[in-house]
């Protein structure tokens, strides 16, 4: 376990100092500059009492462009390693496949989680520079989105397995992206049938749910905290569902020839 | 490295200047009315148009729609299906005296209620996370938060007639009438670029008879309203809508204690909505009897 430790703090340094070497998060923090200036920007032909919008401009702009690149940074993990054949001497070290692959997971995680904080950092000091304050369930938003990039660093690294790494990141932003829509057209179209509703919510439980892990509606909107019970909940399952779909991929990589 | 800083931030705000400077260039219906040109025939004609213009339109129901968010918290509305309202689904009404909003087909909420959601625990999990709220008798955020959004939604399309007919009526509502000049420029503006809009008019008839007491320009408005609802085909206005409107003429020319024209006009009206109150009550307010009219031919605006 140790060890396993050991190679992650190593490969998250590695995949921190990537990302910071490839300027992605720069281009998508003067973006959500940009959008939340542009939307403040109003006030300056005469519409005023703006803040509202701004603030959903700032955190709509923070959770799309930290999903972007939570999946970036997941999907170059294994392909890289492959790519540059810098794999080969690292499994030539005593380091098991999982080690490895629960390693890389660590790595995605943190620094996608790293980068979701600056961009709400930047997005905060902007908007209490602005004068728009948020309210005490920001805290929990930041909380729990650091579980729904569980779900999405171990699912993205588990398709880079499985298929290209191109495909691997357009499949892992479409199904972050469109798991809101894809709960409501199920809840549209699905009446619910006693003998069936088990099966179901246990296949339902595996679908992409990203979107029950943002709080931003909530945050912009001025709701209430929401219940322990139910963080406690989004907790287990993100971490739980996140090690899943590490295993479904280890399931294939431990075979698959390098 | 700060040049290069430099440099994209001096291209994104360059960028966001020219998509806004054609955006305001492009959309030639901004200097002409959509009942006088087709707006699929702007968009083939003017090369320009086609590039930005549905932006501006897309850009303005995009608006429309956060504006709803802003009224309810973020709680997201649709069209409930069918087989919804056979099964009893909940549908929105409002509880706190705002008028109705929501279209003419009953709406649910996004996230199902309870009693109708399947999933446990996702369902509640849902209900927790994402804004939620029962929306039988719903009340209404503080107005005044959405009125910036109807400012900009019609910046981005002069024509949003749905956009001028819904943020004047808010501007009343928040300030409970208390700035009902700034409501009605906003009104006359919508006229100013749609003078065709039957909508506006009537909005206005209303207004300036509830608001002003000024039956006569609420007299001008009404009757260019039915003038301009004669021209329209039935399947163009809502006749519920129309009905409202003849109403409200009827109403301002008794207000204004010309019985003559209020009678006038109540025949008429009776022609197209022959089941009117207000119509029907004029004529037994003067103890005249009711007339016996023929059903009108084809649009029953034409019979006006």
């Amino acid at each position: 376990m140790n060890r396993t430790w050991q190679i992650a703090h190593a490969m998250t340094v590695a995949s921190l100092l990537e990302t910071v070497r490839r300027r992605e998060l720069y281009v998508l923090l003067i973006l959500v500059v940009v959008m939340t200036v542009a939307a403040r920007a109003f006030t300056v032909f005469g519409v005023t009492g703006l803040e509202m919008f701004v603030k959903d401009m700032a955190f709509t702009g923070v959770g799309m462009f930290s999903t972007i690149i939570g999946v970036l940074i997941a999907a170059r993990q294994l392909p890289e390693e492959i790519q540059r054949r810098t794999i080969y001497p690292m499994l030539a070290r005593p380091i098991t496949r999982w080690q490895f692959l629960v390693a890389k997971f660590l790595a995605a995680w943190s620094s996608a989680y790293l980068c979701f904080l600056v961009l709400n950092l930047a997005a905060l000091l902007l908007l209490l520079a602005l004068r728009i304050p948020v309210r005490l369930i920001f805290v929990q938003h930041l909380v729990l989105k650091a579980f729904a990039f569980s779900w999405l660093s171990g699912f993205t690294i588990c398709l880079t397995i499985y298929m290209s790494p191109g495909a691997a990141a357009t499949v892992a932003m479409l199904l972050s992206f469109g798991s809101g829509v894809f709960a409501r057209a199920f809840t549209m179209t699905y009446v619910g049938h006693p003998l069936l509703n088990i099966p179901v919510n246990i296949v339902y439980a595996l679908l992409p749910h990203y979107s029950l892990f943002d709080l931003t509606a909530k945050v912009v909107y001025d709701w209430d905290p929401i219940h322990p019970a139910v963080m406690l909940f989004l907790m287990l399952y993100g971490v739980g569902i996140g090690l899943f779909w590490l295993y479904v991929g280890w399931r294939r990589f431990q075979t698959q020839p390098i | 490295m700060y040049n290069r800083t430099v440099l994209h931030v001096t291209m994104i705000a360059a960028l966001l200047f020219l998509c806004g400077f054609s955006a305001r260039q492009a959309l030639p219906t901004a200097l002409q009315q959509p009942e006088k040109i087709d707006t699929q025939e702007v968009y083939e004609n003017k090369p320009a148009a086609s590039l930005v213009g549905e932006f501006r339109t897309t850009l303005a129901s995009y608006l429309f729609g956060k504006a709803h968010e802003y009224l309810h918290g973020g709680v997201i509305f649709r069209a409930a299906t069918d087989a919804e309202l056979e099964r009893g689904v909940r549908t929105a009404s409002h509880g706190d005296g705002m008028q109705e909003h929501h279209g003419a087909v009953p709406q649910t909420s996004v996230v199902p209620e309870p009693e109708r959601d399947f999933r446990f625990p996702w369902g509640w999990i849902e209900r927790n996370t994402q804004p939620y709220m029962d929306i039988r008798s719903h009340g209404h955020r503080d107005l005044a938060e959405a009125l910036p959004l109807f400012r900009m939604m019609t910046w981005s399309d002069p024509h949003f007639v749905e956009a001028y007919s819904m943020g004047a009526y808010l501007i009343f509502c928040a300030h409970n009438g208390k700035r009902k000049d700034e409501a009605m420029d906003f009104l006359q503006e919508g006229i100013r670029n749609n003078p065709n809009s039957y909508v506006l008019h009537g909005d206005a008839a209303q207004f300036y008879s509830q608001y002003y007491r000024d039956y006569e320009r609420s007299i001008q408005h009404g009757v260019r309203a039915i003038e301009i609802l004669q021209g329209l085909p039935q399947d163009a206005y809502d006749p519920t809508q129309a009905e409202q409107i003849l109403n409200r003429l009827v109403l301002a020319y008794r207000l204004k204690k010309d019985r003559e024209n209020e009678i006038a006009w109540a025949r008429r009206g009776l022609q197209m909505f022959p089941l009117s109150p207000v119509c029907r009550n004029t004529f037994r307010r003067y103890g005249i009897p009711l007339p016996r009219l023929a059903p009108a031919p084809g649009s029953p605006a034409g019979a006006l």
